[in-house]
């Protein structure tokens, strides 16, 4: 008996000496994680029955404070932010009532009501943090709840499924000193991947291939100028408030920054590197990142860029694009269609495709994002209802965002949260080319269907619509162009199945080389007190260096200012965060 | 009867401050009660606990102001884009109130002094808009200068000459709303001086310099004197709607820096100090102002 | 005025005519633009094709605006700010700045009163102190919040004070001896006797609270309290520096644009303005003098 018993102690330790560093690599899911795969199945769309969408007995009120669409026309007349669709199907079917404390009409002034309301301890009941430093000075100072108890018990099992997809690295972004703020934000992977657009009808009608190379992107800009197709400029760049790569604070989504180029000259900057002794650096103070902005100083120099890069507002950046006189740019999978659906509107036939820029070795590096950029946090003066709610209304979202109609924004949902798994675009972009080649009916994709998958909540609908935008004489083996398409009659799926079709069609179909990650994507203590001056400093110079207000001959002194103006502080405290 | 001698017997300082307690209520309320935050210039402030129970930290934040370059930077261009706009809005506007009142033709007249006015009622948000079209690859001034054969300039994206920029369009903005105060001392100089100036053989320049502009110099003194509290003043406004990450270098004021820190970044004890330096800093200069106009021109300002 | 007609004399007058002709123009422009954006087609407004005359002319963006309810509730909203703001900041100003105009000698508290005046236009706590106070009185999302927060213009109360304390003495005197209180003093012999002065400072005063933005935007929370600057800066969608953006953020920034629209919408915001200006304007033309010229 003892022999047996000592036997078993040995093999469970065996084990463990197994299993920990494995768990410990890949995994920071907390122990008492209650797993999807240990739950019932949800509540089917609309039902408000089981463990996770349970209706409240009584009327639960839920404070919140948003942001709204100030020239947004879906609402119908008499609605607003407060009674809508969204709000009145969360009433009618789950008791609880949203109350708006308060509104803002753009990302700055939301901002600036956020920042109030933390330096004034007066959070409404749930808000959605604009990025992680909100979510750690909050909580820092005490003025958010824990939802770790309400999140693990109350969370569906189809957000868990995606929670868990990320391997537990939405649990430690969403904590902060040990405890667990708010509902993580999961959005696609190829938010993070940069790839350039480029008008295809101009390639052709030049008689030029496809570029692959920097080089060959930079000839066709030219011979897109000489031929008259852009009088004023060939690539477009970003609106002032812009950056021209996304940094491991804010790692994906950057509209018109050039962050396509630098990843062909192998430069990640903004981001923190490992070289191959293990030693931490940071991306933007690196030889190939000299390299890549001598290229676009040459292009800018050059009058290829456009020349009021970053001076621009209001989003006037993306008017050449809009009216059909400029044909590069680069940006995230979504940066036309959704993006800028005027650029269709205007013309129906302006070609734009989207192509990998690859380095001249022929690989195609990319740029992996953080798990999700937004915050949904709790009020520390909210109660455990309230706590449960805002769980229950993050839950029907993910579950019935395809149910609803989506002639009103669904932009005017109180609290909306983004939940993906990480694959949904690379997903949507097989399920959809199955079915327009013939291979898979619409049926099938149902709930019901034998292809029927929760994880991907808007496949459904996206296929059952496939046939209003994609003309039926599209060959399935050809490249799939805007001209194959109807811009008009469903704009609005028009815009998701060319930025899903064409604009993800890059990283659905070419394997990286490599996936270039941060070692970290948010702040650690201390270095706050560092880096307002240190992005200020990083910003103004990139840019500087690009338009040639500052000669790159100074580079050197740029990169000795960063290191002495706390840019060796941070690496330093970095370095003790990593080593924990 | 009975009522005057009431009244009488109250003194006028009575009334005189009867009269100025509205003023000093208003005051009390919403300038004097919120001064109550000044003190987490001197904390580490933590909004759940509040002014009363934060933890002092001495002259942390200004010895850390100290250290930091993108502060200082600050104080620099605040200076010399605030002492600029100080200087050129005193001359510019006098220039051009001399200049029109050497025009003749009254109806021509009338119609500039009414149409310089327009900018100074257009707000800093609307205006910062207007002119980054205007200064633009496709705005007016480089169509001009592309049809004047020179080559295209982007003025907004320049960082060597935005806060030429700043000030220019401040200036001009202002000059014709600034004219008025010129113009108004212009039609108080007597006529008489210009006679005898005539007689004296002065030509037209002789009379300007000997009897115009000695006639506005106690305007300009005490405008002077008034802009003096607003040397540390370079216009949170126009610069937090016109300046970009191209141009912060030399665009970054004291009150944009107070701005991005305090409320974009959070450090709200960080941005209060900022803005407490400022304040006694303006505050030490009207004084030494104050006093050298009461000494010098015998002119108590306050 | 005296002078003799000379060639640099004419050359002289004319250049001048032509630099004023210019200035002017510089003047007018910005407004000529405004008008010929919104009076251009999306397109032409977007791609920068305007500079001096509309481009594909037509009226849809002040159809729009017409059935645009949020914009209307916005501008009453301004419209009552000014005229009560007005009202409200000129009586008390006057009734500061006069006492504040005797000497030491007539008033005692006099020297006191003005450096604290000075005092807080120099010092201030900060916008979250600020906010605070105002949310503590129960004034958000209301008009008192837009008439009062921005406490006393310190400024106006020293230019009116320097305009009566250069008003002759004798006028005073003259009232005294007739009888008349500090009161009747005031309100029949100083303010009519200061017409331009508080014409000008009427019309600071008004401009201020029209164009003001700040406290719309951090005191009022929800849009129908918006005052129309706070109203029209959130449409001109605009990241400022050090802001950085969500997806659904950057999207809805590519997606709105609308620079004919927003023309439109700036313009009729101008409008009032430059129509009651005008009315003011004949009394600084008879002469401003701010206290300033001494005799």
């Amino acid at each position: 008996m003892k022999k047996i018993l000592s036997l078993v102690l040995a093999l469970a330790m065996l084990l463990t000496v197994f299993a920990l560093p494995a768990m410990a690599e890949d995994d920071a899911t907390p122990a008492d994680w209650k797993r999807a795969a240990d739950l019932a199945d949800d509540a089917a769309p609309g039902n408000n029955d089981d463990r996770a969408f349970e209706k409240f007995d009584h009327v639960v009120e839920v404070h919140i404070g948003r942001q709204i669409d100030p020239v947004d026309t879906t609402l119908a007349e008499g609605e607003d932010a407060e009674n809508n669709q969204y709000t009145r199907y969360l009433l009618e079917n789950y008791n609880i009532k949203v109350v708006v404390d308060w509104t803002a009409g753009n990302a700055g002034d939301f901002q600036q009501k956020v920042s109030t309301c933390i330096g004034t301890n007066t959070l409404p009941d749930a808000v959605v943090l604009p990025n992680r430093n909100y979510l750690v000075q909050a909580a820092r100072y005490g003025e958010l709840g824990d939802m770790w108890d309400a999140f693990n018990n109350y969370a569906s099992k189809q957000v868990k499924e995606i929670v868990e997809t990320t391997k537990g690295r939405a649990f430690t972004n969403c904590t902060v000193d040990g405890t667990f703020y708010a509902i993580p934000n999961i959005t696609v992977d190829t938010d993070g991947v940069y790839i350039y657009f480029i008008r295809q009808d101009w390639l052709d009608k030049l008689n030029l291939e496809v570029p692959k190379t920097v080089d060959e992107l930079g000839a066709a800009a030219k011979a897109f100028m000489e031929a008259g197709l852009s009088p004023d400029y060939a690539i477009a760049g970003i609106d002032n408030g812009g950056r021209t790569y996304s940094n491991f604070l804010n790692s994906s989504n950057n509209g018109y920054g050039f962050d396509a180029l630098y990843q062909a000259f192998g430069a990640t900057p903004g981001y923190f590197l490992r070289d191959e002794a293990g030693e931490l650096y940071w991306g933007t103070t690196t030889d190939a990142m000299k390299t890549a902005l001598t290229k676009l100083h040459e292009w800018y120099a050059a009058g290829l860029i456009n020349p009021e890069v970053g001076t621009t507002t209001n989003g006037d950046n993306a008017n050449n694009v809009k009216n059909g006189t400029c044909g590069i740019f680069m940006g995230p999978w979504w940066s036309l269609g959704y993006g800028n659906g005027d650029s269709f509107r205007n013309d129906p036939n302006a070609n734009w495709q989207a192509y990998p820029l690859y380095n001249d070795a022929g690989e195609w590096n990319i740029h992996m994002k953080d798990i999700g950029t937004t915050y949904t946090v709790v009020s520390s003066k909210a109660s455990e209802e309230v706590k449960k709610a805002v769980v229950i209304m993050n839950s029907v979202l993910v579950r019935d965002e395809s149910i609803f109609d989506t002639s009103v924004a669904i932009d005017w949902y109180p609290l909306r949260n983004t939940e993906a798994a990480a694959d949904e675009c690379e997903y949507e972009y097989e399920a959809l080319r199955s079915v327009l080649s013939g291979k898979t009916t619409v049926e099938q994709y149902q709930q019901g269907g034998d292809l029927f998958n929760s994880l991907y909540k808007n496949t459904a609908n996206d296929v059952a619509t496939l046939k209003d935008v994609i003309s039926p004489e599209y060959n399935i083996d050809n490249r799939l162009n805007v001209t194959d398409m109807d811009v008009m009659t469903n704009n609005g799926q028009f815009n998701r199945f060319y930025a899903l079709l064409i604009g993800d069609r890059p990283y659905a179909t070419v394997t990286p080389n490599n996936k270039i990650y941060s070692e970290l994507y948010y702040l650690t203590d201390g270095m706050d007190m560092y880096w307002t001056q240190l992005s200020d400093l990083e910003d103004q110079a990139i840019l500087q260096f690009i338009t040639g207000a500052r000669s790159l001959d100074t580079w050197d002194q740029f990169c000795a200012d960063w290191h002495a103006q706390g840019g060796d502080e941070i690496l330093q405290l970095a370095k003790d965060f990593l080593g924990k | 009867m009975e009522n005057t001698r009431k009244r009488k017997s109250l003194p006028l300082s009575f009334h005189y401050t009867l009269m100025c307690l509205p003023g000093y209520i208003w005051l009390i309320l919403f300038s004097i009660v919120p001064m109550v935050g000044i003190v987490m210039a001197f904390q580490n402030y933590i909004p759940t606990k509040g002014w009363f129970e934060s933890p002092w930290v001495g002259l942390k934040w200004f010895e850390y102001l100290w250290k930091l370059g993108d502060a200082k930077r600050a104080l620099t261009n605040t200076l010399i884009i605030a002492v600029s706009k100080v200087v050129l809005n005193i001359i510019i506007p006098m220039a051009f109130a001399l200049m029109l009142n050497e025009v003749k033709q009254m109806r021509f007249k009338k119609t500039v002094q009414t149409i310089v006015y327009l900018p100074h009622f257009i707000s800093w948000v609307i205006l910062a808009n207007i002119i980054s079209s205007m200064l633009g690859a496709k705005g007016i001034y480089n169509l001009i200068r592309t049809s004047l054969g020179m080559e295209q300039h982007l003025l907004m994206g320049a960082p060597n000459s935005f806060q030429a920029l700043l000030v220019g369009t401040d200036v001009w903005k202002e000059f014709g709303y600034n004219a008025v105060i010129y113009l108004a001392a212009l039609t108080g100089i007597s006529p008489s001086l210009y006679e005898a100036a005539a007689i004296d053989g002065a030509g037209r320049w002789k009379q300007t310099l000997h009897v115009t502009i000695p006639g506005l110099i106690p305007t300009v003194v005490l405008l002077s004197t008034l802009a003096m509290g607003n040397v540390l003043n370079a216009g949170f406004d126009q610069v937090f709607n016109m300046y970009n990450q191209l141009v912060i270098s030399t665009a970054d004021i004291i009150d944009t820096y107070v701005y991005r820190i305090g409320i974009t970044n959070m450090q709200f004890s960080l941005g209060t100090a900022a803005g407490l330096f400022k304040s006694v800093v303006s505050l030490i200069l009207v004084v030494v102002s104050y006093s050298l106009a009461y000494k010098f021109a015998d002119y108590s300002i306050f | 005025m005296i002078e003799r007609k000379t060639l640099g004399r004419t050359t002289f007058l004319t250049v001048n005519l032509i630099v004023l002709g210019f200035l002017a123009f510089s003047c007018l422009y910005p407004l000529w633009y405004t008008l010929c954006v919104s009076l251009s087609s999306k397109l032409a407004a977007e791609g920068g094709l305007v500079s001096f005359y509309p481009i594909g002319i037509n009226v849809d963006s002040y159809k729009l605006i017409m059935n645009d309810s949020q914009f209307w509730v916005s501008f009453g909203i301004s419209v009552r700010r000014v005229v009560y703001g007005t009202v409200w900041t000129m009586v008390v100003c006057i009734m500061m700045a006069y006492p504040l105009s005797k000497s030491a000698r007539d008033y005692r508290p006099r020297n006191v009163l003005m450096w604290i005046l000075v005092f807080c236009m120099l010092f201030n706590g900060g916008t979250i102190p600020w906010f605070i106070t105002v949310k503590n009185y129960g004034l958000i999302d209301t008009m008192a919040a837009l008439v009062f927060s921005g406490s006393v213009p310190v400024f106006n109360v020293l230019l009116l004070m320097n305009f009566f304390r250069n008003l002759p003495k004798d006028l005073e005197e003259a009232a005294t001896v007739d009888g008349a209180g500090p009161w009747r003093i005031l309100w029949q012999i100083i303010v009519p006797c200061s017409l331009p002065v508080i014409a000008t400072v009427v019309l600071f005063v008004s401009v201020g609270y029209w164009n003001e933005y700040f406290q719309g935007l951090v005191l009022m929370n929800k849009e129908v309290n918006y005052p129309l600057q706070t109203y029209i800066r959130q449409i001109s969608v605009q990241i400022p520096v050090g802001v950085t953006l969500t997806t659904e953020q950057y999207q809805q920034l590519a997606k709105n644009s609308n620079r004919a629209l927003e023309s439109a919408k700036v313009f009729i915001s101008m409008v009032p303005m430059l129509i009651v200006y005008p009315f003011l304007q004949k009394y600084f033309v008879n002469g401003i003098t701010l206290g300033a010229v001494k005799e």
